[in-house]
């Protein structure tokens, strides 16, 4: 696929092969790789793979600023990169990172877009083409007058975009723009960056998770696994091997699985053109269903048995009771308005809402981090401000979005006692509590190891682990999942499932509606510091409308599902159920449960 | 637990800050030139004061404490020292207990540091104490009597206007009045139906 490249590229990666100081085994294996002016790449595999290494050789951050054993090009416009300076470098090649603030230098919108070109000496009238043009490519006329601090993390982001696109590159490195941002963000970022595509002739080459949202905007996909590119083509054509993508912990975009599934089964033909959006998925299924069956009604009894399970909620125990809680900060923000809660002993809650929607304050309420402007928060029966923090930690444990913000110690040991220890628990008792953490987190082996030198997923279970070794009877996980690929998530969404059937309460916070939807049994959606709607998941995912008042979305699958209601489909939370009723229509009950579980093995 | 910080900061705050403000007496004393009128206070004859002098005089165990002015002025200074005090730690009962504690550090201070033998039950010792005791329990009911304002009292001030329904009391579950579905919160909607709870 890559030959039809090689002409006159833009940027061409011959041979490359890189290895970090003191590192034994190489990052790069042997990339070739040739991109050519205006194309629009999307870069994906799963975390650790080297895709940030890959772009700091395009970038010239390796060889100039991290050294190591590089072989091989890498050659814009016919020159290497490491022939040229960084300075150089930098006016082909304009990054933009996760976080925006890392990149900010000024304080206002307009400095930090015309600091990029000012530091090059630029003629005054060049500098204001060059703002004219950054903004308006990126539709930032509106922040102009603005702090770059007080804008939103979309707009921060938007500006970072402007500020990298001020310098004119020949090539914009986008390295997951979107990972720390709320649903409406990413979505005002990756619209930004598909319109870019219209604006410039420039070579964007994106490393993104959220695939379907781009990947009807790029031309080609780049999979890359262990150092090595696996896959290169067309979009249609990388996601028409889902079982690839899968091996290797990446989720192909859900529409074009849905199809290949159907594929599987016997249900599509092969020559069908694999989908990409929830729009062009429902089309063919639509096409698939009306077909076949004309519209009959499908089974509807999920409904009633989550409905039967969430009314029981209120017989068991409630294990956090939250009594109308008001809080306001000392700049007058109010962020809480009257909320009243109650979650029960051994629920599954995901807890979903815009940034700003009160989903942290809420939780810093239940760990008695804030206290109430007005209300209380009982933990136990009891409020939390009156309980101790060594008595708190043993009820409630709290994993961080950033497991590197809890990992202090020297060894995995060290840092799973550090808790119980705390708390005068010694002896036979301790080494008992962190041996069945380390077993719980398959970290057996690790214990004498230091943590920051273990890889994120694994310091995520030593994160994990540090926190179970308290035995909390709840576990509040923020943001599990930012920053991780699909296959990291989902072992570590699974772990969490799996002490949830072991009777501990787990609260999730999280903007990845797919995840949520899978694991969890109750959603609360927050709103401006009010519930908006809260029940079982299936439930709240079936009111697009009521999610629509606060810019959330069902799952994609969720969509593709709500979008074939009238055939008499019921909302749908995986892929597997989504799959499991269209095959039930087609081939009937008793069939279709053999081949679909056949399919999903 | 918070009881234990209370009583701690009451005598930390109690043992360092009583000699600070009799030493601030007498320097107010010579600088406004009281002896104008007849107010002698003589803690301060010319020669650095050492806090072992500080703390006989805040016991009273010095003979010269006892005489005229100079036993008001540690009256005064033991009552200023748990107005402020009452005023930072707001429990009555670890500002009582600090009071008699800080008493008796300043005793053991005495004792073990210096090896200086003290009358320490000397009756007129106690009344700078009872004197504390008056202050702690006066600035604890005028602050009970006095009426602070509600959290809604100041977003009222602060002119915040919200719906109604974000301030009507519920009690959970609720009940849907459209379909009998039960909401284990004060959500804006029915998951059921759908139905605007906050209207019902």
């Amino acid at each position: 696929m890559g030959e039809i490249y090689k002409n006159n590229a833009l940027l061409e990666i011959r041979d490359l092969w890189f290895k970090f100081h003191g590192s034994k085994e190489y990052v790069l294996k042997n990339i070739n790789l040739s991109f050519h002016e205006g194309e629009f790449v999307l870069l994906i595999g799963p975390s650790g793979c080297g895709k940030t290494t890959l772009i700091n050789t395009i970038n010239g951050i390796i060889p100039h600023v991290i050294q190591g054993l590089r072989k091989g090009s890498v050659k814009i416009k016919g020159k290497d990169v490491r022939n040229m300076k960084l300075a150089e470098v930098s006016t082909h090649v304009a990054t933009v990172f996760q976080d925006p603030e890392t990149q900010f230098f000024t304080l206002s919108v307009i400095d930090e877009v015309v600091f990029g070109p000012e530091n090059l000496r630029l003629p005054r009238d060049e500098i204001e083409k060059r703002f004219e043009f950054a903004v308006k490519a990126t539709g930032i006329e509106d922040l102009l007058d603005k702090d770059v601090m007080s804008l939103s993390g979309g707009q921060k982001q938007r500006v970072a975009i402007a500020s990298a696109m001020a310098m004119m590159p020949d090539i914009l490195i986008l390295d997951e723009p979107t990972t720390n941002l709320d649903p409406k963000g990413a979505a005002e970022v990756l619209k930004t960056i598909s319109e870019l595509r219209k604006k410039t002739n420039a070579l964007i080459i994106l490393i993104e998770h959220r695939l379907e949202e781009v990947v009807k905007y790029v031309d080609r996909v780049l999979v890359m696994n262990d150092g090595e590119i696996i896959a290169n083509g067309k979009p249609r054509e990388v996601f028409n091997n889902p079982a690839l993508l899968y091996e290797i912990g990446i989720r192909p975009p859900w529409a074009a699985e849905a199809i290949v599934k159907l594929r599987k089964i016997g249900i599509l033909s092969d020559n069908i053109d694999i989908p990409l959006t929830p729009e062009e998925a429902s089309k063919v299924i639509r096409h698939v269903l009306a077909r076949k069956i004309g519209g009959s009604s499908i089974r509807k009894d999920l409904f009633l048995k989550e409905e039967q399970e969430y009314l029981k909620l209120k017989e068991r125990d409630p294990v956090i009771e939250i009594i109308d809680l008001w809080h306001r900060f000392p700049d007058g923000t109010i962020t809480l308005k009257g909320i009243n809660l109650k979650i029960h002993k051994g629920e599954f809650v995901g807890i979903i809402g815009q940034n700003g929607a009160g989903k942290t304050t809420l939780l810093l309420h239940i760990l008695g981090i804030l206290r109430p402007s007005y209300g209380q928060v009982k933990v136990f029966g009891k409020n939390v401000l009156h309980m101790s923090v060594g008595e708190l930690s043993q009820r409630i444990g709290l994993i961080f979005q950033n497991p590197d913000l809890m990992l202090f110690q020297n060894t995995v040991w060290s840092e799973i006692a550090f808790g119980p220890r705390n708390i005068g628990i010694k002896g036979r008792e301790l080494e008992e509590r962190v041996k069945e953490s380390l077993e719980m987190m398959r970290l057996i082996g690790f214990e004498k190891r230091h943590p920051r030198a273990l890889s994120r997923g694994q310091r995520h279970r030593v994160a994990v682990a540090s926190v179970l070794s308290m035995r909390p009877k709840i576990i509040i996980a923020d943001e599990p999942t930012t920053g991780q690929d699909f296959g990291a998530s989902r072992k570590y969404l699974e772990l969490l499932q799996r002490l949830n059937r072991e009777g501990t309460t787990i609260i999730v916070v999280s903007h990845d509606m797919d995840l949520i939807a899978r694991y969890a049994r109750r959603v609360i959606v927050l709103k401006q510091g009010r519930i908006l709607l809260d029940g079982p998941t299936r439930a709240v995912f079936s009111r697009e409308d009521i999610l629509n008042e606060t810019h959330l979305k069902p799952p994609y699958v969720t969509r593709i599902g709500n979008s074939l209601r009238d055939f008499g489909l019921p909302t749908v939370l995986t892929l597997e159920e989504l799959i499991m009723f269209i095959a039930e229509a087609v081939l009937g009950e008793r069939k279709a449960r053999k081949i679909v579980e056949e399919v999903f093995k | 637990m918070s009881g234990i910080t209370d009583y701690l900061k009451a005598l930390w705050m109690g043992f360092i800050s009583l000699p600070v403000i009799l030493v601030s007496i007498q320097f107010l004393a010579t600088q406004f030139n009281l002896s104008r009128f007849g107010v002698f206070i003589t803690l301060y004859k010319g020669v650095p004061l050492s806090i072992n002098y500080i703390v006989r005089w805040l016991l009273l165990s010095e003979p010269e404490a006892l005489h005229g002015y100079n036993f008001w002025a540690i009256v005064i200074t033991w009552s200023i020292g748990w107005l402020f005090i009452s005023d930072w730690v707001r429990n009555i009962r670890a500002n009582i207990s600090g009071i008699f504690s800080t008493y008796l550090l300043y005793i053991l201070y005495l004792a073990l540091y210096h090896r200086i033998a003290l009358k320490f039950l000397f009756p007129d010792s106690f009344i700078p104490l009872f004197g504390a005791f008056v202050t702690t329990i006066i600035i604890y009911y005028l602050r009970r009597f006095k009426r602070t304002k509600t959290f809604f009292e100041k977003l009222r001030e602060a002119g915040i206007k919200l719906p109604e329904a974000y301030f009507r009391k519920v009690k959970l579950p609720i009940v849907c009045n459209e379909c009998g579905a039960i909401i284990l919160s004060n959500s804006k909607y029915c998951w059921r139906c759908g139905k605007d709870l906050e209207q019902q």
